[in-house]
């Protein structure tokens, strides 16, 4: 079902790839794109509150003058605050689900997990309050609903209705309040929990590209400017609000108060959350077993705790007497056994005459050594190419090639560069193809970017200078994605082919020249 | 894939994210009440006698106290229940025995109850019954509700009022408006 899920989000957001390009694809930035709708409401909010009345009689009325009176600015300012409001929860939603439909809830990442449930509440609390600020029919009916909401729990003496009886009835102060939480309490919070949310996230992606931030804000000032926003008639308590054109998005809740009672909304918004927090403890998700630090071949050269996406390497003080400072420690606790640690070891280096060939730190469950074993048995035939890629991607073994040698990784990062010179040099593969997740949407976060960096020379342990980058390709396609792998494995072949007649003419012209 | 292709599903893109935001920030529209209500609410924030009388203290008690704290009287904390019961037009909407508020049951009896009711005209018994006839209420309003009125029939204490509607009163017999 899952697996079935993750493939229909996966055509999805090829989709989307398409136009945007894998690096662009809006999938691949909910959570920045949410920050980035956020902070949009929030500079807009800025703007709204200068001119914004907190009393009973000036809330509505300064409102009112900001959307009409200065429409081309206020008006504006006020449509993109809460279009951007709404985005903010598309974005966040999508978010949701797709971390749910990919499984990132699992493992070490329950406490991502968890900490980003009570942002929901923050966000929805967020717009509650920013109903009331405008004190129209809308925001007498969120007054009154949220009011008997409260009233369900056993917090109040008083009931907090009763403030929403009559128009004398509302204190005058109230305003200051709902604004204090509303500019000054909800951001401190929210700011806080997105602080617990990326806790234990190394290098989190907080903003999106520019590319994606000027194409939300065109398009929530293109809809301000077709579609601006405006009040519903002032509040009065002598009437009932209605009909309304609720905003689904922050109100979806409040009706069902009408249909129930306070006390089953509250027991069906805990009740949602608590099954929500409980994800992590879901079965299924066969995990492998954290990665492990074998002392005799680690120098606490800390590559490994710089790379690891999840930091759960921590370099310590040496242990076993060696003439080496520190030495790499797993927290257990925080690894998802990516095996990108196993990639940055030096000590990984296939080149190495152990058998079984040890490293500093690696995956109990895909060892190096099994990794070097399964690519020193190639097909049969000249031309064969080593085709190594993360079993998140697109499925290798969809490619049936009886001159392609597959070997899917947990993570493409797991890949120690020297392996592709092994695998050329000693072997004797054509070509190493790397398969990675799509661009900037690697399962395990970095594993994608430090291979790139590692065979580009920008970061170590980097592929040895001397080996020909003509025959090392890299194809970045999200799964379901055959049919292109299959076009790269050909245009790859075609290519080393011709490098192979270039070279045998070469082999040639010098014989004949000696 | 050409350029103006992924350029078209670029804009295809942000134009759905535009028409997602419309079709959910400003409606479907959503009413409160059904087609042709008003609504009564009955708000009631009423302190009801003690469970037990006050008593005057004897000299002699008053002596046994600290001399900072003689006072004349003593009164037990506790508060009694009250029944609490609404008819209008002949139908009972509400019937029921409320508890005091606090931890030792000393505070007021706290209610609001809505109910929503065809516009029309309307004339409604409150009964509040306590411990004693002395202390109960019986109050008959008589009101026209009109579409989308709230009409409040609000208990403070002793004062009982009909608020938001033109109404009368027949304890008081005066024309009770807010």
């Amino acid at each position: 079902m899952t697996g079935a899920m993750a493939r229909g989000l996966a055509r999805l957001e090829s989709w989307f790839s398409s136009g945007f390009l894998d690096r662009f694809n809006p999938f691949h930035f909910l959570g920045a794109l949410t920050v980035c709708f956020l902070w949009i409401a929030l500079v807009t909010g800025i703007y709204l509150f200068i001119f914004y009345r907190t009393s009973l009689q000036g809330a509505y009325a300064s409102v009112e003058a900001l959307t009409h009176q200065q429409w081309f600015a206020g008006g504006i300012m006020r449509s993109v605050h809460r279009y951007a409001s709404d985005a903010a929860v598309i974005c966040l939603v999508a978010h949701l689900l797709r971390e749910m439909t990919r499984g990132r809830f699992r493992g070490p990442r329950w406490f991502s997990w968890l900490t980003g449930t009570p942002l929901i509440w923050i966000v929805v609390i967020f717009g509650i309050t920013g109903y009331w600020m405008v004190w129209d029919e809308m925001g007498q009916y969120v007054a009154q609903s949220t009011a008997t909401l409260l009233d369900a729990l056993p917090i109040f003496t008083e009931p907090m209705t009763r403030n929403f009886l009559t128009d004398s009835a509302i204190g005058g102060r109230l305003f200051t309040l709902i604004a204090f939480i509303h500019l000054v309490g909800l951001p401190i919070v929210i700011v806080l929990g997105i602080w617990f949310h990326l806790m234990r996230v190394r290098y989190p992606r907080i903003n999106p590209p520019r590319r994606l931030v000027a194409g939300s804000v065109l398009t929530l000032l293109v809809l301000s400017v077709f579609v601006p926003v405006t009040s519903h008639p002032p509040a009065d308590m002598t009437q009932v609000p209605g009909p309304l054109e609720l905003d689904w998005f922050y109100l979806a809740l409040l009706p069902l108060i009408e249909a129930s009672s306070g006390g089953v909304v509250w027991m069906l918004a805990a009740g949602g959350t608590l099954l929500l927090a409980a994800f992590p403890l879901l079965p299924g998700g066969d995990r492998r077993k954290p990665a492990e630090v074998y002392l005799p071949d680690c120098s606490g050269c800390s590559y490994c705790a710089e790379d690891c996406p999840y930091g759960a390497i921590d370099m310590v003080p040496r242990t076993d007497g060696r003439n080496f400072e520190l030495e790499a420690r797993v927290n257990p606790d925080l690894c998802v056994a990516c095996g990108i640690c196993a990639g940055s070891c030096p000590s990984s280096s296939p080149f190495r005459q152990r058998t079984p060939l040890t490293t500093g730190i690696e995956l109990p469950d895909w060892r190096v050594d099994e990794l070097r074993a399964r690519l020193s048995d190639p097909p049969a035939g000249r031309g064969v190419i080593a085709l190594i890629g993360c079993e998140h991607a697109v499925e290798l073994a969809r490619v049936d090639d009886d001159r392609v040698l597959a070997v899917s990784l947990p993570c493409i990062g797991m890949l120690p560069a020297s392996t592709i010179d092994h695998a050329m040099r000693r072997i004797g593969y054509a070509g190493v193809l790397l398969s990675g997740c799509a661009d900037c949407d690697c399962y395990h976060r970095l594993g994608d970017r430090w291979m790139h960096e590692r065979i580009d020379w920008q970061r170590p342990p980097a592929l040895r200078r001397s080996v020909s980058r003509e025959r090392v390709e890299v194809c970045n396609l999200k799964p379901g994605r055959h049919a292109e792998l299959k076009a790269a494995v050909a245009e790859f072949r075609a290519r080393i082919e011709a490098l192979r007649d270039d070279e045998d003419e070469l082999d040639r012209n010098t014989e004949r020249c000696a | 894939m050409t350029k103006p292709a992924q350029i078209g599903i670029q804009i295809l893109s942000w134009a759905l994210l535009g028409a997602l935001v419309l079709a959910f920030a400003d409606g479907p529209a959503f009413d409160p009440l059904p087609g042709d209500h008003g609504r009564l609410t009955l708000a009631i924030a009423h302190l009801s006698e003690r469970l037990e009388p006050c008593r005057q203290l004897s000299e002699a008690e008053r002596m046994e106290l600290p001399p900072t704290r003689r006072v004349t009287e003593v009164c037990e904390r506790a508060r009694t229940p009250v029944k609490v019961v609404l008819i209008v037009n002949e139908r009972m909407l509400l019937a029921r025995e409320f508890e005091p508020s606090g931890f030792h049951d000393d505070g007021r009896i706290y209610l609001v109850e809505r109910w929503p009711l065809p516009a029309g005209h309307y004339r409604a018994e409150l009964t509040l019954t306590g411990r004693t006839a002395e202390t109960s209420r019986h109050e008959i309003f008589e009101f026209s509700l009109p579409h989308r009125a709230n009409a409040v029939v609000d208990v403070e204490d002793h004062e009982i009022r009909l608020l938001n509607v033109i109404g009368r009163n027949e304890e008081h017999t005066k024309d009770q408006t807010s």
